[in-house]
């Protein structure tokens, strides 16, 4: 109840900020709507060119690209503070203090601060997932919106677990972002279908850093290429097998932890 | 209030080797070599105390009060807090204590002052009416309402440091850190910073235990000093007690004409302990460092005199300054 | 000439201590690295499967061995010019530094172009090298032979300085918000779509290829990496690398036009 409290107080405090810098963060939205954008009209410009994409016709591709924006949108929304752990919270021995106060530090680091730029993530998530719903045979009932919002929580505590993982490295080794930034480049492999890929690349996006879990396996059984099975369960086990990878390394961490300088 | 024993924290520091090649090893090698902070050190802290904590940079200082505040575990020994290990318990303890790194802020950069208060009261579940009372006493110690509305990313270092202390004892914490509370400040803010942490003491009775580099902060705060060196405890007794000793001391200052006459003058030290006279010179300037209880000044002028032309004399006091630089040389020993 | 080689001397160590900043930590910058060209071979996979998918064998000119060397040197091209000055230079003029290096004895964009090669340098060695000895050595893609390699050098360098002169008008935009980070991104993207360095600028609906004669995109990726395919001949070579040229000068006057009102600007706020 008390974090819950705090988490308000934070995100009220971030949007009296945003208030002042209005035109500041609608720049940062410019910034993802454009990137999201630009991937958008290359997948068009292709399609001018050629039928379908491995069996995926125009709209599907669209809505898996759309799909992979949500989770990732999500996560960068609520836990960027987790880069600035990876590269400068920990080096700049800033990290103390979450040490001094009695609540939980990972919540203050994640509370600490809202990337509202993501807001033009979702924004285009949102947009391409609508655009392609009616062309891309997608049938609604509640039960397959249900699954929809499960996944896509899912997805965001995969994306948050990767980021976690390889932040918490930084309580090691103090500056970590190098190594973070590697890893969560390939959650650009997961805007298209899996099926693109050679064996090394799929299984390292599903097994290792499954961020095949955030886009082609939930967003395929939509459009009737994944089963139930794989796109539920098999992304709900992804995102809590990472977690508890990601929270293990955390808490591990945090007992070898090194404060720097004096 | 504060029992250490015994306390010892080895660092584990990974080797690091020149070129790619070794950055690459070093990604994956296990080398590594064991750097020693702090060395057994035991002390205890009665409640209501204030403590001066001191020693050079590197000494252990900072260790020992991440230690104190549950940043660190140590290697080996124990350390308790008002009966809570903060290393064990560390949010527990962190509800007894109150920290100020004078090096690093711990208010939230862009929010205003007024709102980082607001959340700290959230945090350290103080209720409404102690936060009023505890607010109310604070800034009229501090003067906070000048700067309350501010971002705290444009306050000024001295207000800075104001606020940091302010929001260290919003949950009226039994024991207070102050690590260089006062670093960088002008003396104005300073004696403002040292009036506060008085009446914190007196008003709260709260246990403080100070570090810094200015030592007229601990001639006005502290009764009672814990020294360190090289991760050792040197020295853990009243201040006044190395006062008594050392402020004995006094200097004299010779101009002497020819430098090779300096080097030549010798002065008899029959019946003296080393630590009562020492003698040194630097170029045409010939100082001694004499306790003015067991010698002379006189005595000591005319020897001088005696064995070389002397243009001009001055003599200084030893201050506790002089004093704390000259264990930290090994030059005085305790 | 005496007088050449003393500027260089001046600003040499310019160029050094970005090289420098880093190879103190190649560890990491090699992964900052590798994370950056990873969605070249997200898009090397989706060019597999485009072919694949395609009835024909050509896509808008294109064979997929060509397409391939194009993914691949287009990359190395784009990341070859983007230096990030445009970053450096707003970060100093959102914390006033800019102030400090505008009343040293040295021409501040001149230090940044210095700034600049070093960069250059240490990307070309460590990015580059490596892609050119896969492209060529391993894969065998140098569909235009050498001669198409010797073009693509003089048209790099002209896409280098063209880059350079976009970047520094860029850093500019830091006097009028402080999310230069969002604006960065933003220009970026822009730029890369429409440099070619996503997709060929082939692939473009025709008014929009006419559309784009008019800014200077095309010339910093594209036209080079069409060079190394050996795709620009004869006359539309000449036009091609005669476009190259005047957007430098075009450039170098809004340049020095706009640096001018800054500085002046600068002096009148007082930084």
């Amino acid at each position: 109840m008390r974090y819950f409290r705090l988490y308000v107080m934070f995100v009220t405090q971030y949007l009296k900020m945003l208030m002042e810098y209005k035109a500041d963060f609608l720049i940062g939205i410019l910034g993802f709507l454009f990137t999201q954008g630009s991937g958008i009209a290359f997948i068009w410009l292709v399609f001018q060119k050629i039928p379908h994409l491995n069996g995926w016709d125009f709209h599907q591709v669209v809505f898996i690209y759309g799909f992979a924006q949500l989770p990732r949108g999500l996560d960068h929304l609520l836990t960027d503070n987790l880069w600035l752990l990876s590269g400068q919270i920990i080096v700049r021995g800033e990290f103390d203090r979450y040490l001094l106060r009695p609540v939980n530090p990972l919540f203050q680091v994640v509370a600490e601060r809202f990337q509202f730029d993501a807001l033009g993530e979702l924004l285009v998530g949102i947009l391409l997932v609508g655009m392609a719903l009616p062309y891309a045979h997608i049938s609604i009932t509640p039960f397959k919106a249900l699954i929809f919002v499960v996944v896509i929580l899912a997805g965001t505590v995969i994306y948050t677990s990767v980021k976690l993982f390889f932040a918490s490295m930084a309580l090691w080794i103090q500056f970590s972002q190098a190594i973070l930034f590697m890893n969560y480049q390939l959650s650009n492999f997961a805007k298209y279908p899996l099926s693109i890929y050679n064996k090394v690349v799929r299984g390292i996006l599903t097994f290792v850093i499954p961020f095949g879990f955030t886009a082609y396996y939930p967003a395929g059984y939509f459009v009737d290429k994944v089963d139930l099975a794989h796109a539920l369960w098999g992304t709900m086990a992804a995102a809590a097998l990472s977690f508890a990878v990601a929270y293990m390394t955390w808490l591990k961490g945090l007992k070898s932890y090194q404060s720097v300088g004096n | 209030m504060i029992e250490v024993k015994h306390l010892t924290k080895t660092f584990k520091l990974k080797k690091k080797q020149p070129g790619l090649w070794g950055t690459v090893r070093g990604l994956f090698s296990g080398e590594y070599e064991a750097k020693c902070a702090v060395e057994d050190i035991s002390f205890a802290i009665r409640r209501g105390e204030m403590v001066g904590y001191i020693g050079a940079n590197g000494a252990g200082k900072s260790t020992t009060i991440k230690i104190m505040t549950g940043i660190l575990a140590p290697s080996s020994g124990s350390c308790t807090v008002n009966g809570t290990v903060p290393y064990e318990n560390r949010q527990q303890n962190a509800r007894n204590i109150g920290v100020v790194f004078g090096q690093r802020t711990q208010l939230w950069w862009d929010l205003q002052l007024s709102e980082t208060f607001s959340i700290l009261k959230e945090i350290y579940n103080v209720p409404a009416k102690a936060y009023r009372d505890t607010m109310e006493f604070l800034d009229s110690v501090l003067d906070l309402h000048e700067f309350m509305t501010n971002p705290v990313r444009t306050l000024s270092l001295g207000q800075r440091m104001r606020a940091d202390l302010a929001a260290a004892l919003l949950h009226r914490p039994a024991v207070v850190f102050l690590d260089e509370p006062t670093i960088g400040l002008d003396v104005l803010v300073k004696e403002k910073m040292r009036q506060a942490i008085k009446e914190i003491n007196q008003t709260f009775g709260a246990t403080v235990v100070l570090t810094t580099h200015d030592l007229s902060d601990i001639e006005e705060l502290c009764p009672r000093i814990i020294m360190i060196d090289h991760g050792r405890l040197v020295y853990d007794g009243s201040l006044q007690n190395i006062k008594d000793r050392y402020g004995a001391m006094k200097m004299l200052k010779f101009e002497v004409k020819e430098a090779g006459e300096a080097r030549k003058i010798r002065l008899s030290t029959a019946g003296l302990a080393e630590q009562d006279l020492k003698s040194w010179c630097e170029g045409h300037s010939y100082f001694v460092s004499f306790n003015r209880h067991k010698l002379g000044i006189a005595e000591i002028v005319a020897q001088v005199m005696a064995q070389a032309e002397v243009l001009d004399i001055s003599i200084a006091e030893t201050g506790i300054e002089d004093i704390v630089k000259g264990i930290y040389r090994n030059e005085l020993a305790l | 000439m005496k007088r050449i080689f003393q500027r260089f001397r001046t600003y040499w160590p310019f160029a050094v201590s970005e090289i420098q900043m880093v190879m103190s930590y190649p560890a990491n910058y090699l992964m900052f690295v590798f994370g950056g060209i990873m969605t070249t071979f997200v898009t090397y996979y989706l060019w597999l499967a485009v072919f694949k998918s395609s009835p024909t064998a050509t896509l808008a000119g294109f064979t997929l061995q060509q397409m391939i060397a194009y993914v691949f040197v287009s990359t190395m091209t784009s990341s070859l010019i983007s230096v990030g000055t445009d970053q450096k230079i707003a970060r100093e003029v959102r914390d006033g530094s800019i102030a400090m290096n505008l009343i040293k004895p040295i021409r501040y964009r001149i230090m940044y172009l210095f700034k600049a090669i070093g960069n250059f340098l240490h990307q070309f060695v460590l990015i580059a090298l490596p892609l050119l000895f896969i492209l060529i050595a391993v894969l065998h893609l140098m569909p235009g032979g050498i001669t198409a390699v010797g073009l693509y050098v003089f048209s790099f360098s002209l896409s280098f300085v063209i880059q350079f002169l976009f970047d520094n008008l860029f850093g500019l935009v830091a006097f009028f918000t402080i999310n230069t980070w969002g604006l960065s991104v933003t220009k970026n993207v822009v730029v890369a779509f429409f440099s070619g360095a996503v997709i060929p600028l082939a692939f473009f609906p025709e008014w929009l290829q006419r559309t784009l004669l008019f800014f200077p995109f095309g010339s910093m990726v594209y036209t080079p990496t069409m060079f190394y395919l050996g795709k620009f001949a004869g006359l539309q070579a000449a036009a091609a690398i005669l476009t190259q040229g005047l957007w430098v000068v075009l450039l170098g006057i809004l340049n020095h036009w706009a640096w001018t009102k800054a500085v002046k600007r600068l002096t009148i706020l007082g930084g």
